[in-house]
Parts: structure tokens; C-alpha cells; sequence
């Protein structure tokens, strides 16, 4: 220890704390082929459903029944596939969620509020004979991380000052329907000189109250997606940690100069203390080691809620996607910086609306994140969209109507859990206009998932579940 | 709202208002509005583009007249000539005559019928390829998959080896959620496994054939017709494995196909067999040079099959129709090795 210590003195903790990750990455793994896939999103977007999904799809992948797309699985060249042992504290809850969804009737899990992980050992039969020389069986390692969409929302951060931020946030906070639910909160913060030196307990106090203010935004009612920091809904293991105590300030910055213990001061050190030691590590420890990024985004939920919660939701998309930007590239950042060479877009969730409509939601999710795309494809990262569903909970169905056949689903509700039918409207290919939210231009329902069965997958029980696992290992074995 | 007018209404002007400029009157054309409800717009049309006429040889007047001519006289010899050798039966014997006729009759009519099955062979190929094309252009959309699949279905009219069952329980487990395209997708990778299995072992059964019959070969010119042979024959099986009625036409027509496609192969690919050509070749050559021909055969017998297997599969391929070529130079050398051995 004493080295590292004398290292960090001389380069600096960051860069020593890297080399040493990245090291011990290729200790780890050695020669074994290993590729990490971060699922994220924001909540209630089916991170849980997805992973518990991917994961039993291919548990079952050695049987080549259910994932006709996935070419390895289809050719019969899995040998096996397991399980393995992941820390106790990161683990994925794998087996409730598949007993919720297996269960009578079944439900869909509980959504997870920190980061976890599943990993996975696919042993196979590799078709290139380069490989075969080597051997005739290989073994893939694939780990999957699932974090929340918020700490991921919390990356931009890095590239912004406090100022910067507190000035975005005002432009939020005059938007409805933050402006209305944040009446309170903002009067009381207008109330106070942030030029002078401000009692903790005020602070803690609007602290609490910009807290519970959060989960009302993204709460089923509001469905609004930029929640910073990401931290102070989703503590994980800061829970009750002083350095998650952070809001912004809306009134403006107090002219003339500051003490350094004024209100405004204060909360700067805690915002640059939070980039520092909360948003950094998170993206050294984990995003910086990721392979493969997969994004999901409930568009029809957005589409629901209406133009407030959309806009909303582009923002946070646009915003989350920057973080993929490498900034100003040399030697040393090209080497720490993150190694993600393919991302997916998916929304999920793509049996809520009939099949005709896959495509057009395809095509709406391309263009809310066509910005951030080109910026990506740009950076040589590799991008698709895709319109799936991990866990189908709908039957496509006939009906005729007035003389005309229409395509419509067929499920059950998850709030009440009776049978509906419905066609549930088409999505839009182009970004709706004011017109198209005022009319009943769109009612999609929320289904409750039909039974997942712990034997005997097909193909049937997902949508397009086995083409995102060709997107993102197909190109390994 | 919508009552509201979109375009500028024509305004009269007092003509003493207008600069008259009358020498210039004539040189440009007024610049005037024009009311949006009289316009129709003008669709673009792209603009064609010339293509130069191909290099025509021109045929000479003479060559029609005496290909016609010859025809004639060719054609009145031999009836002439059947005439006779039947006269001649009839005045050995009654007996004779008949045979003689009998057999005159069976050779025309079953050459008839061999011309007829040839045809038949032509046309499925080309209604193959008419599928494969529409198949191509199927878009993410819905709904158009269902009438190729009936299309396909037509076509598998004898279900030879069970093809038509396999592609059927393929169709049955397609998901209501593809989109045109995946299934397109699907249904080649899924529908025809039986088919493209057993192309596959043919193709690797010839492909040792001729490089072996290479490989021992003791002339060089012999070489060339063994190949040929053996290519003709895996055409032909190759046909009849995909259900197309292999008469000599088709065959002719699969033929040219193949030799098209590895004339205008792509660079990529003639690299990569290159490739493997070279290293195979380099490595048996120095054990022998005749080795390395053979090997050579083997794989262009190889390559010719793949491309005919492409021309007869009714849907196509996304890259699944590959073969380790590697695994038949391998399997040349060892047949040789076993027989010097």
C-alpha cells in the first residue's frame, strides 16, 4: 500500500484509482472472453423485467427453442449456460422476480433501486476455426448491471458548474406542472439571503422537503424524468449520507463577492463535493467499465402522460446521451475513458400496441434521440433502436368493427386485473404537435405480464428479446 | 382559422404608378403573383437517364436465311430418312414395320416430353428468383409476408423429403409480432434447414469427388471434363433437392448462373477463397503440385454449388448459406493420404 500511496501523491488519486481498476480487469479475466452489458433507464421503464428475462432466455438458450434470432442458440452451438456467484450486496434478485412472474396470477417484480448484477457463463461451441484451433469449447462470461436511469441522468453533471445547473434547473422549475407543485418550496427558498451565512437546520429542511418534491415529480402521477441529483431519490448505499443533501438554488446568484461561508457558497462546495466523490466514482468504478450500454425507454408512457412529461423525457434522454461523449480526446483519456462500443435504444414494452405499430415505435424512438445519435455514431459508437417486449402480456387479436377488421390486444389490466381488449391508437412517427395531445389521440393501457414459466420458454413469451441478444453478443462467439 | 386566406390576393395597379421602361419591356418575363388555389403543383420527375445503347454485332441478313434454310433441309432429310427406314421395315415385314414405327413414335414423343419437363425446370427457376426478389424488398411493415408465404407454399406442390412439411411448421411458428422482413428472415433460416442440410452434403460430396478424380488424374486435359461432369451432376441434384425439375435446360440455365455469379463474385469473397486457395495450396503443394490442382477443383466445384444452391432456394440467404471450405480441402488431403497410404 505503501507504493500506491506514494504513486498517488506523485499522479494524483484519480488516475492511480483507474490504472488500478484496469489492471485488476485484466487480472480477472485474463485471456476468458468477458463483456459487461449495463441495462439502464428510468424507473418503471422494465430494467427488472428485461434482465430477468434476458437472463432465463438464455438459461434456456442451450434448448434452441425460444430465441430464434439469436444465431448461436438457433444453430445449436450452446453448450450451457450458468449461473454464476455475484458479491451479496450487488446481487440481482433474480429469484423473486422470476417467481412474481411465474406466479398465479403473476405480477410483475418489484422495480430495484441501486445497482446489481447477474452474471452469466455461456459455454459454446465456436463456429470460426481460428478459434477451434484453440479449442473446441470456449466460454463467454457475460455480466449484466442494472443501475437506476437517475444516477446514469447524473453524469452530465460532470461537465456542468454549479451556476450552470442551478440556472437549467430554473428554467425547469418555471415549466409546469414543477412550477405548481413547487409553489411552496420555491417561496420558501426565495425567502432566504443566500449571500449570507445560512443555518444548517433551514438547509436540511428545504433539503427534505426538494426530496420529497423529487419523488412527486416521478411518481405514476407525474411521470417527469430529470430527477437530479439521481442520489437523492436513490440512495443506495449513501442513504442518510450528508453528501446527497444538495438542491439547487433557483433564486439567482447573489451579486457582488462572496463569503465563503454564505448560504450560495455552501451549497456550491456540497454540489462540487457531490460531483467529486459520488458521480465520479460511480462513473470510474462502474461506467467506465462497460462494454455494451443498453438504454430503455417507455415511450408510451410519455405518450400517455402528455407534453410535459414528453418534453421531459427528451430532455433527460438527450442530456443522459452526452455522457457517452468521450470531450476532448488524448493519450491518458483515451485510455480511461469509457470502452462502450455498442449501445441499444429499446423501448420497451412493445406489446402494449399492436404488431403493425412496432415499426412507427421504432421510428419515434429514433427521433427522440436522433440529436445524441449522431453525436454518437460520430464517436464510432454503434447505435440501433429497437421495439421489444421482455415478458409479452398481450395476445394479438381480431376484431371487426362497423364492417372493418382492425388488429387489437388482447390482455389484462394491471390495475383491476379483468380482461380487456382494445386497440390502443397508433403511435406517431413524427414528434406530436399541440393538437395531438389535446385529442384522445392515444390511451394505451397497462397490462398485467401473463405467466412466464420456469420451463419450457418460447418464442412466444417475448418480442423481439432474442434480436437485442444477437445486437449484443452475436458479434463475440 | 381555416377560413383565412393562405395566399395574396391579386392587387390591380393604376398603370400611371408603374415605371414604364418599354425598351426592356420585351427582355425578362414580369414577376406577378399568381393565386395559390390556380396552381398545380408539379411533381419532379427524376430525369432518365440515357443509358448508351449496348455494342449491337449486327447480324447479317445471309446468316438468318441460311440458318432457316438449313433447318429445312435438315428437317426434310430426317423425315425423309425415318420414311424410308420405316419403308424399308414394312417391306422386310408387316411385323418389322410396326416395331419400327412403334419406336420412331416413342423416341419423338419422349423427346417432347424431355423438353417439356425442361421447361418446366426454367420456369420454376425463374419463378424462384421472382420470390427471392420480392422477398428483398420486403420493408418493416406488415401484412405483405402472408402472400409470398402463399406464393412459397404453391410451389411445393410434391413435398419431396418432407420440405414442404418443414417449411409449413416453420410458417405455424412465426410470431404474430414480425414484421415483414423478420420473417423473411425467419422463414429462410428456419423453413428450409432440411433442404440446405442435405445441399450442403451434396455440395461436400462432389466437391471431394472432383478434387480426388484431380488429383489422380494422370492427364490434364482429362481434368477439365471430369470437373465438368461432376459440376453437371451436383447441378442437377442440387436442383432436384430444392424441387426443381431438373431437366437439361434448367441445368443449362443453373449453368450459366453459376458461372455469371463466380465471373462477377465480389472482391471480398474472391479474396477470402483466394485465401484459403493459397494456404491449402501452398501448404499440399509442396507435398505435391497435383494435390494443390485438386484441392483447386475441390473448391470450385465448392463454390459453384454454393451459388446454385443460392439461385434454388426460394428465399434469400442472410449469410447461412456458407460452407467451411477449409473443411474440404481437409477432406481431400485425407482422402489422398489414405489412398497413398
Amino acid at each position: 500500500m505503501g507504493l500506491k500511496k506514494r504513486l498517488k501523491g506523485l499522479l494524483g488519486d484519480d488516475l492511480v484509482d483507474d490504472l488500478h481498476g484496469q489492471v485488476k480487469d485484466v487480472l480477472e479475466h485474463g485471456l476468458d472472453r468477458h463483456v459487461r452489458i449495463a441495462v439502464t433507464g428510468m424507473s418503471r421503464s422494465g430494467k427488472t423485467v428485461f434482465i430477468t428475462a434476458l437472463t432465463q432466455h438464455l438459461l434456456a438458450s442451450d434448448k434452441g427453442e425460444s430465441l430464434p434470432f439469436f444465431a448461436l442458440s438457433s444453430s445449436d452451438q450452446i453448450i450451457s449456460v450458468k449461473l454464476l456467484p455475484v458479491d451479496k450486496d450487488h446481487a440481482f434478485p433474480l429469484q423473486t422476480a422470476v417467481q412474481n412472474l411465474a406466479a398465479e396470477p403473476p405480477t410483475w417484480p418489484a422495480s430495484t433501486t441501486g445497482l446489481s448484477e447477474v452474471r452469466l457463463a455461456i459455454r459454446y461451441r465456436p463456429a470460426s476455426r481460428l478459434q477451434r484451433l484453440v479449442s473446441d469449447i470456449a466460454t463467454l462470461y457475460v455480466d449484466i448491471i442494472d443501475y437506476p436511469g437517475e444516477w446514469l441522468l447524473d453524469l452530465p453533471l460532470l461537465h456542468k458548474s454549479f451556476e450552470q445547473w442551478c440556472s437549467e434547473q430554473r428554467e425547469l422549475f418555471a415549466l409546469a406542472p414543477r412550477a405548481a407543485l413547487a409553489a411552496d418550496w420555491l417561496a420558501a427558498q426565495a425567502a432566504i439571503d443566500w449571500s449570507q451565512p445560512v443555518d444548517q437546520a433551514q438547509l436540511s429542511i428545504l433539503n427534505r422537503e426538494y426530496v420529497k418534491l423529487l419523488h412527486l415529480f416521478r411518481s405514476e402521477q407525474y411521470g417527469m424524468s430529470v430527477i437530479q441529483p439521481g442520489r437523492a431519490v436513490l440512495p443506495a448505499e449513501l442513504e442518510n449520507d450528508t453528501l446527497i443533501e444538495l438542491f439547487p438554488l433557483i433564486a439567482t446568484k447573489p451579486a457582488g463577492t462572496l463569503e465563503d461561508n454564505s448560504g450560495y457558497r455552501v451549497m456550491e462546495q456540497r454540489y462540487l463535493d457531490y460531483r467529486e466523490q459520488v458521480i465520479k466514482r460511480f462513473y470510474r468504478e462502474h461506467f467506465a467499465r462497460f462494454d455494451r450500454q443498453v438504454v430503455l425507454v417507455d415511450c408510451l408512457k410519455t405518450l400517455n402522460k402528455g407534453q410535459q412529461c414528453f418534453d421531459d423525457m427528451r430532455l433527460a434522454v438527450t442530456d443522459v446521451l452526452q455522457s457517452f461523449n468521450y470531450g476532448p480526446s488524448g493519450f491518458l483519456r483515451r485510455l480511461l475513458s469509457p470502452r462502450i462500443d455498442k449501445v441499444l435504444f429499446a423501448s420497451t414494452k412493445a406489446d402494449h400496441v399492436t404488431a403493425n405499430q412496432h415499426h412507427n415505435l421504432d421510428r419515434f424512438l429514433e427521433l427522440i434521440i436522433a440529436d445524441a445519435r449522431r453525436e454518437m455514431q460520430f464517436e464510432g459508437i454503434e447505435t440501433t433502436c429497437m421495439a421489444l417486449a421482455s415478458v409479452r402480456s398481450t395476445e394479438a387479436a381480431e376484431a371487426v368493427l362497423d364492417g372493418q377488421t382492425i388488429s387489437c390486444l388482447k390482455g389484462y389490466k394491471k390495475a383491476s386485473g379483468e380482461p380487456v381488449a382494445l386497440f390502443p391508437g397508433e403511435v406517431p412517427i413524427e414528434l406530436p404537435t399541440e393538437k395531438d395531445w389535446h385529442s384522445q389521440r392515444f390511451r394505451f393501457v397497462d397490462f398485467a405480464p401473463r405467466k412466464l414459466p420456469m420451463q419450457q420458454l418460447r418464442p412466444e413469451h417475448h418480442i423481439r428479446l432474442d434480436q437485442a441478444i444477437e445486437y449484443l453478443l452475436g458479434d463475440l462467439f | 382559422m381555416s377560413d383565412k386566406k393562405q395566399w395574396q390576393a391579386p392587387v390591380d395597379i393604376p398603370l400611371d404608378q408603374v415605371d414604364h421602361q418599354p425598351a426592356q419591356e420585351e427582355s425578362f418575363a414580369h414577376a406577378r403573383e399568381v393565386p395559390v388555389e390556380q396552381v398545380v403543383s408539379v411533381t419532379e420527375e427524376a430525369p432518365k437517364v440515357e443509358r448508351e445503347p449496348a455494342v449491337r454485332v449486327r447480324k447479317s441478313r445471309w446468316r438468318k436465311v441460311f440458318a432457316l434454310s438449313a433447318g429445312v433441309v435438315l428437317f426434310a432429310a430426317v423425315v425423309s430418312e425415318v420414311n424410308r427406314l420405316v419403308d424399308w421395315a414394312f417391306s422386310l415385314h408387316v411385323t418389322v414395320g410396326y416395331a419400327a414405327v412403334a419406336v420412331v413414335t416413342t423416341a419423338v414423343v419422349s423427346a417432347g416430353m424431355w423438353l417439356l419437363q425442361g421447361m418446366r425446370g426454367l420456369r420454376q427457376l425463374k419463378a424462384r428468383e421472382d420470390i427471392r426478389a420480392r422477398a428483398q424488398q420486403m420493408t418493416e411493415g406488415q401484412g405483405e409476408a402472408i402472400q409470398l408465404i402463399k406464393t412459397i407454399e404453391a410451389h411445393y406442390q410434391d413435398n419431396t423429403r418432407g420440405a414442404k412439411q418443414e417449411f409449413l411448421a416453420a410458417v405455424h411458428q412465426l410470431d404474430s409480432a414480425y414484421n415483414d422482413k423478420e420473417v423473411v428472415r425467419y422463414l429462410s433460416a428456419h423453413g428450409l434447414t432440411q433442404q440446405d442440410e442435405a445441399a450442403k452434403r451434396c455440395i461436400q460430396r462432389y466437391s471431394v469427388h472432383s478434387g480426388v478424380l484431380v488429383a489422380v488424374s494422370p492427364f490434364a486435359t482429362f481434368d477439365m471434363w471430369l470437373v465438368g461432369w461432376r459440376n453437371l451432376r451436383m447441378l442437377r441434384e442440387l436442383a432436384e433437392i430444392y424441387g426443381i425439375s431438373a431437366g437439361a435446360t434448367a441445368q443449362w440455365q443453373l449453368l450459366k448462373g453459376v458461372l455469371h455469379n463466380i465471373a462477377f463474385a465480389g472482391l471480398s469473397e474472391v479474396t477470402i477463397h483466394a485465401g484459403t486457395h493459397v494456404l491449402g495450396g501452398s501448404l499440399s503443394g509442396a507435398v505435391s503440385a497435383r494435390i494443390g490442382q485438386g484441392i483447386g477443383a475441390g473448391l470450385f466445384t465448392a463454390r459453384s454449388g454454393l451459388h446454385a444452391m443460392r439461385l434454388c432456394r426460394p428465399l434469400p440467404d442472410d449469410g447461412h448459406v456458407k460452407l467451411d471450405l477449409s473443411t474440404i480441402s481437409a477432406a481431400i488431403q485425407q482422402d489422398l493420404n489414405r489412398k497413398s497410404g
